[in-house]
């Protein structure tokens, strides 16, 4: 998680670094030898930043490089829909993820709605969860149980997601399939419980921080309005944090649209167009991973399968900017 | 000062480390001679079967096997990767095709049959279909048991991902082409499962079901069903399996409709290591071990 840290250290440090570079306290020159070696940190660690920038451009210039060749083939337009023509002339307007067919479909719609269907309910429960356990990390435990509470949650984060999956799909189906009878006993709904699982740490631990970098006057203040704990929490923290708890969901919600292995597992994968959370549907992930594997290089169903990945790469990447900018607005804001 | 022989210690220990590592790889590879083969899931207990039989006899051989479905291990011998690729459907026109622009040429082995059996779950009154109806569900033009004087509940489709060739086999021998000579998809709402066994394990706990798979895989099974299967409306109804026994007369003389090959591919005329693992399958050994896995052996 990020580590917030405000601008007025940042500065400081800098400072004192400055200082060092150009003369000590005695008011001596510093040694050449010593100034070198502060350079070559210096540079070291920028390069290291740098490789990490670097290594983005060059996965963003793969995937588009690989992407963009299903246009050559692939229109457009039929990554929305494929016109089947019948027997008696007539056409049939479909809306089908079919590569492997004679007549290949690649129409995203039906994972686009899968990935969504998935994504939301996720981002919804664990919203509610998530956030109420911020608050309550934040505001209300006792530190001692909060030095136990927090990692413990953070530890929650790091199950590997395959072990989520094989649970959801072996006890948690079975489970919801003896007390609902859904239409599918792999859907949606199951797979977004997975979902949860492994975004209620994320928001969870990211409204805490917002929280708690919200200066104490203004508790102070509230408790001296008379205001009780909850009407202080409900009117006057949350209210002031909301630009960091949103972040911390959208956040969430980019992981959900993200996340591959739960879908895979718990989705059933049947490519329905459909907004019924009880049936199954595939996600833009679980296409990626099915059919990556077997799909032979250079195929349009391969380059396909790339454009899948820069549809995913493009919403990820812009939920993150969105969350980020937010972030940098609020440790801004919080600066007093 | 410090920095600098903390360095270059931390790199004098990798390099060490290197040296270690590539003397170890060398010495094994003096010892045993490494085939490896990759390919159809359905036939991933076989080969290990056959691996573990012939690695006995000959203890300086090491077979590898791993699964991953027919399209992917066709893939792995197209790219070199790999000695033997295990399939369970012929090579495509395509992948001959790729396989002459990067100048392989694959032999083909036949090296056992499996039939494919429709399972449902246990509960579900049906004991028979013919083909066409088998066909009719999976194309989605069936949407509810009753319609086949089964029970009144939706029909769920289970299926497998595009890379098995028991998909692949199953499209084209039991799905066919429709009046438009383009051959039929599965339905929409088919599921897709990784694997026979997730597949059997869906199976088993859906009352509304079904789905497809080796009969290898079923036979013994007591939590699903095996259908037996009609060529038409006044044929015989034929079980793959019975009593936990595969029916293998119905199967080499073709009453049992749904069957097919199992094949293994080189790259050309084999090297003497995988010749002669070849040549061990083909053998009334390595043919016995077939018929134990709950396979069927080539008909003698």
């Amino acid at each position: 998680m990020t580590e917030i840290q405000t601008s007025d250290e940042k500065v400081e440090v800098e400072d004192s670094v400055q200082e060092r570079a150009e003369s000590s306290l005695y008011g001596k020159k510093i040694s050449l030898k010593v100034r070198v070696k502060e350079k070559i940190i210096e540079y070291f660690f920028a390069l290291n930043g740098a490789v990490a920038l670097i290594f983005i451009i060059l996965i963003f210039i793969f995937l588009f490089k690989e992407g963009i060749n299903a246009l050559n083939n692939i229109g457009l337009l039929d990554f929305i829909y494929y016109d089947q023509v019948q027997l008696n002339q007539t056409v049939e307007r479909l809306f089908e993820w079919y590569p492997t067919s004679s007549e290949e479909r690649y129409s995203l719609l039906p994972l686009i709605v899968g990935t969504l269907l998935t994504a939301i309910p996720a981002t919804l429960i664990s919203t509610f969860f998530g956030v109420a356990a911020g608050v309550y990390l934040s505001e209300i435990v006792n530190p001692k149980l909060r030095e136990f509470l927090k990692p413990m949650i953070e530890l929650f984060a790091s199950i590997p997601t395959v072990v989520l999956g094989f649970l959801i799909l072996v006890v948690g189906a079975t489970i919801f399939n003896d007390l609902f009878h859904p239409s599918n006993r792999l859907n949606a709904f199951i797979a977004s419980l997975g979902l949860s699982f492994v975004i209620i740490p994320i928001i969870a631990s990211m409204t805490e921080d917002a929280l708690r970098s919200i200066p104490t006057d203004l508790r102070m203040a509230s408790y001296g309005l008379g205001a009780t704990k909850w009407q202080t929490i409900s009117r006057v923290i949350i209210p002031a944090g909301f630009s960091g708890v949103s972040a911390s969901i959208i956040l969430g919600f980019g992981r959900a649209v993200g996340e591959t292995m739960i879908v895979l597992m718990a989705a059933g994968n049947a490519a329905n167009i459909t907004t019924d959370l009880l049936l199954s549907v595939r996600t833009m992930t679980a296409t990626i991973a099915a059919e990556m594997g077997e799909v032979s290089q250079g195929s349009d169903h391969y380059y396909a399968l790339f454009f899948i990945g820069i549809i995913l790469f493009t919403i990820t990447f812009f939920l993150n900017l969105i969350a980020e900018i937010i972030i940098n607005k609020m440790r801004k804001k919080n600066v007093f | 000062m410090k920095l600098n022989k903390k360095l270059t210690l931390v790199i004098s220990a990798i390099l060490v480390g290197l040296v270690f590592l590539t003397g170890c790889k060398k010495k094994e590879e003096v010892e045993k001679t490494i085939v490896s083969v990759k390919g159809s899931d359905t036939m991933v207990n076989l080969s290990q079967k056959w691996a573990e039989t012939y690695m006995k006899k000959n203890p300086n051989a090491s077979i590898q096997v791993t699964g991953g479905g027919s399209g992917t291990g066709v893939a792995a011998l197209l790219n070199g990767t790999m000695d033997i690729a295990n399939s369970s459907r012929e090579l495509k026109e395509k992948e001959y095709e790729i396989a002459k622009s990067k100048s392989i040429t694959p032999k083909e082995f036949k090296v056992a049959l499996d039939g494919i059996a429709v399972i449902v779950n246990t509960t579900n009154p049906i004991n028979e279909l013919t083909i066409a109806q088998v066909r009719d569900i999976f194309i989605g033009k069936y949407l509810n048991w009753k319609e086949l004087s089964g029970s009144d509940s939706p029909i769920v489709l289970y299926g497998r991902e595009n890379s098995s060739g028991t998909y692949e086999f199953f499209k084209e021998h039991v799905l066919g082409k429709d009046e438009r000579g383009e051959t039929r998809d599965f339905a929409n709402n088919t599921q897709v499962l990784q694997g026979t066994a997730a597949l059997g394990e869906a199976v088993a706990h859906d009352l509304k079901g079904i789905g497809y798979g080796g009969v290898g895989y079923f036979a013994a099974r007591t939590d699903v069903k095996i259908l037996k299967i009609k060529a038409d409306e006044q044929a015989l109804a034929i079980a793959p399996a019975q009593d936990g026994k595969v029916n293998y007369e119905a199967i080499w003389n073709g009453t049992y409709s749904i069957s097919r090959y199992l094949y293994c591919y080189t790259n050309g005329t084999p090297d003497k290591k995988v010749q002669d693992f070849m040549d061990f399958i083909l053998s009334k050994e390595g043919q016995d071990l077939v018929k134990q896995m709950e396979y069927i052996p080539l008909p003698q």
